[in-house]
């Protein structure tokens, strides 16, 4: 308490407080000027990125496929081999006793049909009502694809682009070109190419022809889903080599 | 008038129809091919049509034009050259067109049962001292004739005639020019150890195009073609009578005058230069402004000097390498605080971007001709190996992995360059034991060597198209 009152008391204190203040207060402003207007090489800070230590990558070999190297034909000579001919094999058979088991084989195969195609007793339902049909009130199914045979179409096709590429091999040449080409392929229901046409040709004649032997060769396709099995067939897809 | 109008009027709505018809069907995109192959190439000895007991040299020419444009061809990586046992015609007893056009001419179906792609025929004729070639270059599966040419030429120049003609083949098949009429300019220990000159030679090295461009007997380094290849920058220890000193000074060196000027000589470095596409400017590194390298930016009209890297301070800004839109910059720098790694910039220095996290040194970045694409030689334990990636960093692979011969170690290979038409990268390799000049392509699956000696070679730098 008493040193406290002598602080107090002292008759410079004010004036060095006020001289301390005011000399605090160009500093800042001078530093402040320097930082404004003087400022020193700009320091780039980048937002902040964790770099753990990572390896560089492996060399990788890429897959070419070197076409072997064409030697001159060659005739083998070599002996044909006989192919021992097999003698047919009488059959010893009771033909009363056959003819008896085809008979017991046949009437319960008929039984077993009737029993199929018997409808089975049902409750008596009243039919849906039908909507009247006049025009303008009937519904298209449209052309968007959705839920399971969406799923369905998506499968059938990834499968199919799968195939073709599988026979679409580029010459090296070839490879940059950027070229594309549409071909309208229609295919039967067992999934077999029933006819090709380009419908957007590349320009480039031996792409064009690349592509549409690529088609023939992975014929057949995967065979189509029921829904599919008239589009593809009538109308055909497009085919488009790369996209 | 109103018959045109309804005519015109039909054909527009079959045309939208047929258009709407087809834009309903499904679309099965395949997508990028993923197998490719090489296509099968028969290519004959070239006929000389001439009378062989007048030209004494027209076997020498005539392999020469062969074996050029065969190497040519194999570089290119598109063929494998078919076996000349496996022909079903003497080449020598037809004429270089089918039997469709000359009555002596080839049969293209004996080159079908062989399974030939394509079929290259060729003839020549020396007169004095003129060759005259004429070659053809069909494609068998569909009988049609791609490309058909007549040159003429001084015999001395027989080696850039099947140069002319490979290019011609990749442009009719790709429709993009071949870098085979190109050069490379390196500095060697060729002339004797102590010194390191300038060179420039053919792209494939050539012995006999090999030709020393400085005589300064002194260590070059990091040479640069100018847009249009008549020029090359460099940089070289020069020494400085008044400092009793060699400084690494920035010069430059007219081809067709053979006249070296300096660009910039302050004490310090003045290195790693690059030209910029403008063909105005040059890019380099400079010492002596800010005390440690920086990256500036030379104008040949007012010779004004422009500071592109600012900071952090204290970092190394090396081996500026401008983008081909002339629009970014490409470096190499350790401002991260740690190893030397690839940046980009803005061409004013703004927008830098770190582009490699990965290996312990990562330095000499180039861009591909395209910009899509970029080179670097990159270090991770005991040696440097050539990788590409994507402009911006992503996809990168290694090109090179070789051991060293005579060493259980790893050899180095670095000073990446691609080749003007971005087909393959030129670099230097030491596994051979000393720097060697090698190639190698996009995808690394073929490196061919280039020289065949035991001098070192420094920096090798493609030139732009020549042709």
């Amino acid at each position: 308490m008493k040193l406290q009152y002598l602080v107090l008391e002292d008759p410079d204190l004010k004036k060095n407080l006020t001289n301390s203040l005011i000399g605090h207060i160009a500093v800042f402003f001078l530093f402040t000027i320097k930082a404004v207007f003087f400022s020193g090489e700009a320091i780039i800070i980048n937002n902040a990125v964790r770099v753990d230590l990572v390896s560089l990558p492996d060399k990788v070999m890429p897959k070419i496929n070197e076409p072997a190297e064409v030697e001159p034909e060659k005739v083998a000579l070599e002996k044909p081999v006989e192919k021992p001919i097999e003698k047919p094999k009488t059959p010893t058979f009771d033909l009363a006793k056959t003819k008896l088991e085809q008979k017991e084989a046949l009437d319960k195969l008929k039984n077993q049909m009737k029993k199929k195609t018997e409808p089975a007793p049902q409750p008596e339902v009243p039919p849906p009502p039908q909507p009247t049909l006049y025009k303008g009130n009937v519904l298209s199914p449209g052309s968007e694809v959705v839920g399971v045979a969406k799923l369905e179409y998506d499968k059938y096709f990834d499968l199919a682009r799968a195939k073709v590429k599988l026979h679409f091999i580029l010459p090296q040449w070839l490879k940059d070109s950027g070229l594309r080409t549409h071909v309208l392929v229609k295919i039967d229901e067992r999934g077999y190419v029933i006819d090709r046409s380009l419908v957007k040709s590349s320009g480039n004649e031996i792409y064009d022809k690349l592509v549409l032997k690529a088609i023939m060769e992975a014929s057949p396709l995967p065979a189509p889903p029921d829904r599919l099995k008239q589009v593809l067939m009538i109308d055909g897809m497009v085919v488009a080599y790369p996209d | 008038m109103k018959m045109l109008f309804l005519i015109t009027q039909l054909i527009f709505t079959v045309s939208t129809f047929a258009q709407s018809a087809a834009d309903n069907k499904p679309i099965l995109q395949v997508g990028q091919a993923t197998l490719v192959k090489k296509s099968l190439l028969a290519m004959p000895q070239f006929q000389f049509f001439g009378n062989p007991g007048v030209s004494t040299k027209y076997v020498e020419t005539g392999k020469t034009l062969f074996d050029v444009l065969k190497n040519d061809l194999e570089i290119s990586g598109y063929f494998t050259f078919i076996d000349s046992k496996a022909y079903l015609e003497d080449p020598n007893k037809t004429g270089l067109k089918p039997v469709t056009v000359e009555p002596n001419g080839f049969n293209f179906e004996n080159w079908k049962q062989i399974s030939a792609d394509f079929l290259i025929r060729a003839g020549y004729n020396i007169k004095a001292n003129s060759i005259d070639l004429e070659v053809y270059l069909y494609h068998v599966p569909s009988s049609k004739l791609l490309l058909g040419k007549k040159y003429q030429g001084e015999t001395k120049n027989a080696r850039y005639m099947a140069h002319r003609f490979a290019n011609d083949i990749l442009l009719s098949l790709t429709g993009k020019k071949g870098f085979f009429v190109s050069k490379l300019a390196v500095t060697s220990d060729r002339g004797g150890k102590d010194f390191k000159e300038l060179y420039v030679m053919d792209w494939d090295a050539f012995e006999g195009s090999i030709k020393q461009i400085t005589n300064n007997k002194s260590v070059t380094i990091s040479p640069s073609w100018s847009t249009d290849g008549k020029k090359v920058a460099y940089s070289a220890m020069l020494y400085k009578p008044k400092l009793k000193m060699r400084n690494v000074d920035l010069l430059l060196h007219d081809l067709a005058s053979g006249s070296s000027t300096v660009i910039s000589d302050d004490p310090g470095t003045n290195s790693g230069v690059n030209f910029h596409p403008d063909g105005k400017s040059l890019l380099f590194t400079n010492t002596r402004k800010t005390g440690h390298p920086d990256i500036f930016r030379y104008y040949f009209d007012n010779k004004k000097l422009i500071k592109i890297t600012a900071g952090p301070l204290g970092a190394m800004n090396v081996e500026p390498y401008a983008s081909p839109d002339g629009r970014r910059i490409l470096f190499s720098s350790d401002r991260s605080g740690g190893h030397p790694m690839i940046y980009v910039m803005d061409i004013n220095g703004g927008n830098v971007n770190r582009l490699t996290f990965a290996g312990r040194y990562n330095s000499t970045p180039a861009w591909s001709p395209d910009g899509k694409l970029i080179v670097f030689a990159g270090q991770e334990n005991d040696h440097f190996d050539i990788f590409l990636m994507n402009a911006d960093g992503t996809n990168m692979i290694r090109l090179t992995s070789s051991p060293k011969r005579g060493s259980s170690k790893l050899a180095n290979n670095e000073d990446p360059s691609f080749s003007p038409d971005g087909r393959n990268i030129v670099f230097r390799s030491n596994r051979t034991g000393s720097y060697q000049i090698f190639l190698v392509n996009l995808d690394g699956s073929v490196e061919r060597r280039l020289t065949f000696d035991n001098f070192n070679y420094e920096k090798p730098v493609w030139s732009p198209f020549l042709d």
